[in-house]
């Protein structure tokens, strides 16, 4: 477990913008309470750490606590980002999603009958649409939420909201990165 | 003779005084002295009979004679001049009753103080004037009318009455000539007499406003007959006389208000012109071509009129009316020129009146087609582009009145359709195919033929067409629009600001951007119409205007828009997308960023009344009507809302209160904020603390908060606000949604509860002492329904008893007053009778003398 070295913060942080935008500030600054029941001690902030190629999301608290256990031993702490892959690129995996969907510019909600689909991994076609975020970019990061504000994933804008309009049914609107369902497909991996 | 140069001497002195008894110059009368009455000295006894021969002729004198030529005519010529200055006062003022019409009210010096009656009322001489113009049209109108009453006649009959009125011209023209040279004759021989020139100016007046009628009824009557007598009518509209060239503007636009054909005059072309016609089609054509040169020049008139200062009031009234008349007809375009211009006038008068005109041509439409439409819209866009959007609001609220039709669309692809299928398969055989075609053609042939009959006997305009129509205006209306937005984001440069403090001093209000208001009324109207191409453009302007035009402007704080004009824009948006829902479903999230920020300045200004309106209506469009928020949202507005509340007036408390209301009903899981236990729990998200500034309402963290402003409101000044926060607060608990006003929406709550004009609503039931205290106020205000409910039936028996109090009061007071000033006029009628008496006495003693007086006297005293 270590901290991670510049290019890598550049490039979590730049992967996370591109989701949270200019809530990315937030999410850094944000104050943990955790480990401070103790008044004295000020409430710590949270910081991102590397460990066996992942990156985690952790309260300071956490990460002092988390010294004590071996660098073999240790399987995971706080809540993991995403990971590194053997090229060195960061890619953002499904456990980041109440982080993001809690600071999300953009979003895509979806019909009920499109809701299984996505969570199979599929993207997101036009005709599940329910609705979009006014002014969404091509491109562009989304939190895609089911239709009673329940977070289902993540993923890229495949069109702007103004090309949406024009769209046939069976376009892809949304291009899936990553979804619940990974919970229960990809269990081993995570 | 030594002494006789003496004598003669003498004789010349003496000779000279006796002339100079009658040097005028002398006013009064030599005593009446007889002959025998002079003392004759010795001395001059003996001079008369020394000098006999010189003397003898004064025996035979005739002194009455030489007194007659000397005094007599002098005397005279005193009573006359007498007379003759009140002959010419009493011709004056003749001559001023007679001319009821003159524009000028002079007032003799003797008329000059009222006269009073008996009754007490005072009297003024010479008011009865000026009502000429409305008698004149009244009777120009009469006159059409009847005329319009006539039966027709036969050709003979016409004829006949053609001449007669023909030979009528003559002769007034001939009278009007000698009537003019009358006129003018004393101009020109005593020019430095004032009142003469007065008089014939008026008297011509008179003249030509009776010649005006005279030729209006004559068109009336016979249009084709008579058209030449326009001419004359043309010329006095150039009149130098600023009333007879009103006069006459507005007498000619009533005859072409009646003269104008209800189409659209085709002035024949050169091969038309060749061909043979019929002698009716000929003078049809005549009459056509000569009706429309008229009009041509009229117009023209109108134009110059309208440029001058006296005269461009009636100019505009005439366009106006014109323009409403008949829209249809030729030179529509350059009464719309004139107009369209005046509409941002600086009198008020002007612009009202040019901004009526136009609504009017477009709520009728189908009298012109729709073509008038365009022009006047194309042409206040061209307006709006060169004053760069520097106008009277009141010019684009005209765009309001417009209508488009929606179902044109439709029923032009369906007429297309029916086109398509009209054609059938060919069959295959050779003959029957060339048969069939012959038959086919034919029938094709009959069928267009069939439709163009048709199309020419409908009324109704051709649908394509008329999208067309529609298309272009629609295309000016929003590119007004959106030209008005568009300069609306620039920063006010230097250009605007000379403008704006040129303006500063006039009428017009200086606002930065007068047009705005208007714009965004319109574009919400016609939100519907908008291409969805267009839709992103205007919701990114929409945005920047929003956000008060920071992204561009900088922070220039002058130059921001009004949080009333703000939420505006974000409730546009709203529309605007909710009116194109079926194209895709779009969550505005930075509209909900702008009106949670808005909620907090609204504060500030919760005193203007229009505000009131527009922060509910952005409540009741953005909140309740849009569906779906996801709940961090929700419940950071009903946090924010809710302490808006505290401090609101009770009308927008309560609006706020009830949008809260249902907000919670909606998003059940918000409710956890009415727990007493902070933190939100699972719900609470990520955002450990509220955060009572934050600029998101997705991250205030509000759900994390305890909504505490209830149970203050509970303790608020107004019933209602203090019920709707219990049951608000209840909500968590019973799970019953039984409710006072359960489905009161926020615009309904302000204007229930609103306390603008005064009083409380609902009213509540006031302790009796405090009644009778409102009792004794001024009975006017019990006119106000709600003080009316306030009042219970004892309390308004009490007050019918205070107004007949007052009543009788008033009565009495009338009455002291009415007989002090009959006692004061009998004193002074009896202080009158009285000298009158003496002055009688006086009379009878000197009966001989100043009879005249007497007379004078008696006539004062009356």
């Amino acid at each position: 477990m270590r901290p991670l070295d510049e290019a890598e913060t550049t490039q979590v942080l730049e992967k996370l913008h591109k989701f949270v935008g200019s809530n990315l500030r937030h999410l850094i600054e944000r104050r943990s309470h955790e480990g401070c029941e103790a008044t004295t001690t000020p409430a710590g902030g949270y910081c991102l750490r590397l460990h066996k190629q992942r990156v985690y999301y952790v309260s300071e608290a956490l990460v002092r606590r988390a010294t004590n256990v071996g660098r073999e031993k240790l399987c995971g702490l706080g809540t993991c980002l995403g990971k590194f892959t053997k090229s060195g690129k960061f890619r953002l995996v499904v456990t980041c999603l109440d982080l993001l969907a809690a600071h999300a510019k953009y979003k895509i909600w979806l019909k009920p009958s499109a809701e299984m689909s996505f969570l199979y991994g599929n993207h997101v076609l036009k005709s599940g649409l329910g609705r979009i975020t006014d002014n969404t970019p091509q491109y562009q990061g989304v939190v895609i939420y089911s239709m009673s504000d329940v977070p289902l994933g993540f993923g890229l804008a495949a069109k702007s909201t103004q090309e949406c309009r024009k769209l046939d049914p069976n376009d892809i609107v949304a291009l899936h990165q990553a979804d619940l369902g990974e919970y229960l497909r990809l269990e081993d991996e995570l | 003779m030594p002494g006789l140069p003496a004598t003669s001497g003498k004789m010349s002195t003496r000779k000279r005084k006796r002339k100079q008894k009658g040097v005028p110059g002398v006013p009064q009368l030599p005593p009446e002295v007889g002959d025998d009455e002079v003392e004759v000295s010795d001395e001059d006894v003996e001079f008369m009979q020394q000098h006999e021969d010189y003397a003898g002729f004064l025996a035979n004198l005739d002194t009455p004679n030489i007194n007659k030529c000397l005094m007599g005519p002098r005397q005279k010529k005193n009573a006359e001049d007498i007379e003759s200055v009140y002959e010419k006062r009493a011709d004056r003022i003749a001559a001023r009753a007679a001319d009821g019409n003159s524009v000028v009210m002079s007032v003799d010096p003797v008329d000059a103080l009222p006269v009073k009656s008996l009754a007490g009322e005072l009297h003024y001489r010479s008011t009865a004037m000026s009502k000429a113009l409305a008698q004149h049209e009244a009777a120009i109108l009469a006159e059409g009318q009847t005329v319009a009453k006539k039966p027709k006649l036969t050709k003979a009959e016409r004829r006949k009455e053609m001449k007669e009125l023909k030979k009528k011209e003559k002769e007034e023209k001939k009278q009007e000539g000698r009537i003019a040279e009358e006129i003018l004759k004393p101009i020109v021989q005593q020019p430095q007499e004032a009142v003469v020139s007065y008089i014939s100016v008026q008297q011509r007046r008179a003249e030509l406003k009776a010649r005006m009628a005279e030729i209006g009824s004559g068109l009336l009557a016979d249009p084709e007959g008579n058209l030449s007598t326009l001419k004359e009518l043309q010329e006095m509209c150039k009149d130098r006389d600023d009333s007879v060239a009103q006069l006459a503007l507005l007498s000619s636009m009533a005859v072409f208000k009646d003269l104008l054909p209800g189409y659209r005059i085709r002035l024949p072309t050169d091969k038309e012109l060749e061909m043979q016609v019929s002698k009716e089609i000929r003078k049809l054509r005549d009459f056509e071509s000569a009706l429309l040169r008229h009009y041509q020049t009229y117009v023209q008139t109108l134009i110059q009129a309208a440029k001058s200062r006296p005269r461009r009031q009636i100019a505009l009234r005439c366009m106006c009316s014109l323009l409403d008349a008949a829209p249809h007809f030729n030179y529509r375009d350059s009464l719309l020129k004139a107009i369209v211009p005046r509409m941002m006038s600086q009198e008020d008068e002007i612009s009202a009146m040019s901004c009526e005109a136009l609504k009017s041509l477009f709520k009728n439409e189908d009298k012109h087609g729709g073509e008038a439409t365009v022009e006047a819209v194309q042409l206040i866009a061209e307006l709006v582009k060169i004053r760069h959007c520097r106008l009277r609001p009141s010019v684009l609220e005209v765009f309001m009145v417009l209508s488009f039709d929606e179902d044109l669309e439709r029923s032009s692809t369906s007429g297309r359709g029916e086109d398509r299928i009209g054609g059938k398969p060919k069959s295959k055989r050779q003959e029957k195919q060339e048969k069939k075609a012959k038959k086919r053609e034919l029938a094709a042939q009959l069928r267009k033929e069939v439709r163009a009959d048709f199309k020419e006997a409908s009324v109704a305009p051709d649908t394509v067409e008329r999208r067309r129509l529609q298309t272009l205006t629609l295309a000016a209306v929003f590119e007004t629009y959106f030209r008005v937005l568009k300069t609306s984001l620039d920063p006010a440069d230097e250009r605007t600001k000379v403008a704006m403090s040129l303006e500063e001093n006039g009428p017009v209000a200086t606002d930065i951007r007068p047009l705005l208001g208007p714009a965004l009324d319109g574009l919400a109207k016609f939100s519907h119409l908008i291409s969805v191409d267009f839709m992103a453009d205007l919701l990114a302007v929409l945005r920047t205007l929003a956000a008060g035009g920071h992204i561009v402007t900088g922070t220039q704080s002058d130059n921001l828009l009004s949080v009333g004009e703000r939420l505006q824009c974000c409730i546009i948006a709203f529309k605007i997308v909710r009116s194109n829902m079926d194209a895709l479903n779009i969550d505005l999230r930075e509209f909900y960023v702008r009106l949670y920020n808005l909620l907090l300045e609204f504060n500030s200004l919760r005193d203007e009344e229009k505000y009131g309106e527009v922060f509910v209506q952005a409540l009741q469009v953005m909140l309740l009507e849009g569906r779906q928020h996801d709940m961090q949202r929700a419940a950071g507005f009903i946090k924010r809302l809710s302490s808006l509340a505290l401090h609101l007036g009770p009308a927008e408390a309560m609006a706020a209160l009830v949008t809260v209301r249902q907000l919670l009903q909606r998003y059940s899981k918000c409710r956890s904020i009415l727990d007493n236990d902070g933190g939100g729990g699972s719900v609470g998200g990520n955002v450990a603390m509220f955060q009572v500034d934050g600029e998101d309402p997705d991250l205030s963290g509000a759900l994390s908060s305890v909504l505490w402003e209830l149970s203050l409101l509970r303790q608020h000044a107004h019933p209602g606000v203090v019920k709707l926060a219990a049951e608000i607060s209840n909500m968590s608990t019973s799970s019953s949604t039984s409710a006072l006003l359960a489905t009161l929406s926020p615009v309904d709550a302000l204007k229930l509860y609103s306390t603008r004009q005064g009083g409380f609503r609902p009213a509540p039931a006031l302790p009796p002492k405090v009644v009778k205290k409102n009792a004794y106020k001024d009975p006017r205000d019990i006119s106000d329904p709600c003080l009316l409910d306030l009042l219970g039936k004892e309390d308004l028996l009490l007050l019918e008893e205070v107004n007949d109090v007052s009543n009788n009061l008033v009565k009495h007071f009338r009455v002291l007053r009415d007989y002090l000033e009959n006692d004061q006029l009998r004193k002074e009628h009896r202080r009158v009778s009285a000298s009158l008496e003496l002055y009688k006495q006086y009379m009878t003693s000197k009966p001989s003398k100043s009879k005249n007086r007497t007379t004078k006297r008696s006539k004062i005293a009356k």
